[in-house]
């Protein structure tokens, strides 16, 4: 799946329907001959307008190279990118109704931090008056009016991060590009940032492009999610639906943690598993009867329980402690191990101790079937 | 020493406590040091025989500023020094700038080697090869002349603290001054070129320095009327050493050391700025 299905079937001279950025058939080499390396192949994606949009995958999945095309600072070796509907092939990025903010955030150290968060209105000719309104303005969405005539290295790191926001908001751009800005931050405040983010963003109405290796980050602030890996876009969906309904198998073990099951198709949505036994899902299989498949569920959609007759059993090898939850290891009969995730609830506590055996279960919704490809 | 409890007994290649190292070190600072402090003295000596102390007196200054050759050597190696460093320092400049930019191009690391060069070479093979290839144009030796060598050799001076500048500074701020509408004119003259205007006075003020100070190439270069203060100095000394000679090479040395601590208040101020938040 390279192409995100969105609803740009509809009337496209509809503005709402148009998207803010159209990937087409892009790709990107760098170098040349023996040295050449495929950073992006084949890749097309639709981000639609105020959208929170998350490239999402491990370095060197060609994510930042995707953003830094959007931005004009690479150009594609083919294939076109289009900016709120109009091509921009060719264009410097000074010419491109899109801001970046950059991951070690690259402020003008000999400016202060008014003269930074000005710096793009300026250079597009707005008039003064017009520039101190914006850049006040700017000071008060990223609450740093006390900081305006500070220099850049007098202010602290997570200060550093509003002012790049802020630089990069202020020409009030049609997209904004953000490479990684909270990989430089300590976790708290990470995690304040991420809402900060998601914050402006809805108060801006500003589409985001939003990179990051971080699969929490991307799950708490996309809209929509794009999974990247080996230049390719292997799965755009909300985070939901890449959560819950992953259809590779590297998406389903990148974001969050699973259980891949290798199972024989035995019918519709009915699957027999090679620990034995027989697993249903609600998702009819796209594997032929009698074809290998794989099934993928999430720790927490395994319920344990005494073993009874009929029921899929194992034998517990581990119970991991981790104080809002506890993880149990089990092994089925052919050795496999599978890992179910149990919420700590004084109220409903699961004792479970190593070697005991055990029944498990899991609802038909929670189990995704992805091609066995071994990718 | 007690400070780190850590801190194990000195083992023997410690160059802390090489026996000696303290007389060594006064020894060696007297002897670089003590020549000049006295030259800096005697200048201020009453007494016209170099060696032997009366009184205070400011009589040596009053007569070297009276002397029109003094007046005129000096008005000299300032012309020179300042068209020299400032011509320098803009080619240096310049050529540090493509020299940091991240492409490669044919021989772009011979070049960068070749530009320090000029730095080892005895300075008496450039000067006595300039001289001749000048003399085969059919030159006229003079100020012009001198110009001309000087600011050959003060290239190297003034390019490596500009290149030492370029080479600190984040390479994405000029991709941020192109993201935020920056044409490379505008991020040129807005961005680039106020973060490289430390390591541009520091260059500017280095080969102002070195070319006050230089005697070969000048020698070699000069003609009537180019006469600089190290050559005037030269040919007071052939006839012995005067109060006045201690009095101009004070004021030299005066100036030398305002320009540098200048550059180096300048250096470290901005250091300070940009240093790691």
């Amino acid at each position: 799946m390279k192409t995100s299905g969105s609803s740009s079937t509809r009337d496209s001279s509809s503005r709402q329907d148009r998207s803010a950025v159209a990937v087409k058939s892009v790709s990107k080499v760098f170098g040349a001959g023996a040295q050449a390396f495929r950073a992006l192949d084949d890749v097309s994606v639709d981000i639609r307008q105020n959208e929170f949009f998350t490239l999402l995958g491990p370095s060197g999945c060609g994510k930042t190279t995707l953003l830094r095309l959007i931005a004009g600072f690479e150009q594609p070796t083919s294939g076109e990118v289009l900016l709120d509907g109009r091509d921009f092939s060719g264009k410097p990025p000074y010419q491109r109704p899109v801001n970046t903010v950059f991951q070690n955030y690259a402020l003008f150290p000999h400016m202060t931090v008014a003269q930074n968060i000005s710096f793009g209105l300026e250079m597009l000719g707005r008039p003064k008056d017009r520039i101190k309104a914006v850049t006040e303005e700017m000071l008060r969405l990223v609450q740093l009016e006390a900081m305006a005539d500070r220099r850049i290295t007098q202010i602290s790191g997570g200060q550093q991060q509003r002012v790049a926001l802020a630089r990069a908001l202020a020409p009030q751009p049609k997209v904004l590009l953000l490479d990684e800005p909270l990989s430089a931050l300590d976790l708290q405040l990470r995690k304040e940032m991420q809402l900060e983010l998601k914050r402006l963003q809805t108060d801006t109405g500003i589409t985001f492009v939003f990179v990051t290796h971080d699969q929490d980050e991307a799950l708490t602030m996309s809209d929509r999610i794009a999974v990247m890996n080996r230049g390719e876009i292997l799965q755009v969906g909300t985070p939901r639906e890449i959560y819950n309904k992953p259809q590779h198998r590297f998406v389903a073990g990148f974001v969050g943690e699973i259980n891949l099951l290798p199972a024989e198709t035995t019918g519709v949505n009915e699957f027999s598993i090679a620990g034995g036994g027989c697993l249903r899902s609600s998702e009819a299989a796209h594997v032929p009867v009698g074809g290998q498949a794989v099934l993928a569920v999430r720790p927490e959609c395994i319920a344990l329980s005494e073993p009874s007759d009929g029921s899929l059993t194992g034998v517990i090898t581990n119970v991991v402690y981790h104080g809002t939850d506890t993880i149990f290891h089990f092994k089925l009969a052919d050795g496999q191990e599978l890992r179910a995730r149990s919420q700590n609830n004084a109220a409903r506590v699961q004792t479970f101790a190593t070697g005991d055996q055990i029944g498990w279960s899991v609802d038909p919704a929670s189990v995704s079937v992805l091609a066995d490809d071994p990718s | 020493m007690r400070l780190n409890p850590f801190r194990r007994r000195a083992f023997p290649g410690d160059a802390r406590h090489w026996p000696g190292l303290f007389t060594a070190t006064a020894v060696f600072f007297a002897y670089v040091y003590l020549p000049i402090l006295i030259l800096i003295a005697l200048s201020f000596n009453e007494n016209r025989t170099v060696t032997v102390w009366t009184a205070f007196s400011l009589d040596w200054y009053r007569m070297a500023f009276a002397n029109r050759d003094i007046v005129g050597a000096a008005t000299n190696s300032l012309i020179i020094a300042s068209v020299a460093s400032v011509s320098s320092t803009t080619l240096a400049t310049l050529a540090a700038l493509r020299m940091a930019s991240n492409d490669r191009f044919l021989g772009k690391t011979g070049i960068n080697a070749v530009f320090a060069l000029p730095i080892t070479v005895p300075e008496i093979v450039p000067a006595v090869a300039t001289l001749m290839f000048f003399a085969s144009l059919g030159f006229t030796f003079g100020l012009g002349t001198v110009i001309i060598g000087h600011i050959v050799f003060c290239i190297p001076f003034a390019y490596l603290p500009i290149r030492a500048r370029l080479e600190g500074m984040d390479p994405n701020i000029g991709e941020a001054a192109a993201d935020l509408y920056a044409n490379p004119v505008q991020a040129f003259w807005r961005v680039t070129l106020p973060q490289l205007i430390p390591g541009i006075l520091s260059g500017l003020v280095l080969a102002f320095i070195i070319s006050l100070d230089d005697f070969v190439t000048t020698f070699f270069l000069g003609g009537a009327g180019s006469t600089t203060l190290p050559i005037y100095i030269f040919g007071l000394v052939r006839t012995g050493v005067t109060p006045e000679v201690n009095a101009i090479s004070s004021l030299m040395l005066l100036l030398s050391l305002s320009l540098v601590s200048l550059s180096l208040f300048l250096g470290r101020d901005q250091n300070r700025k940009n240093g790691p938040g």
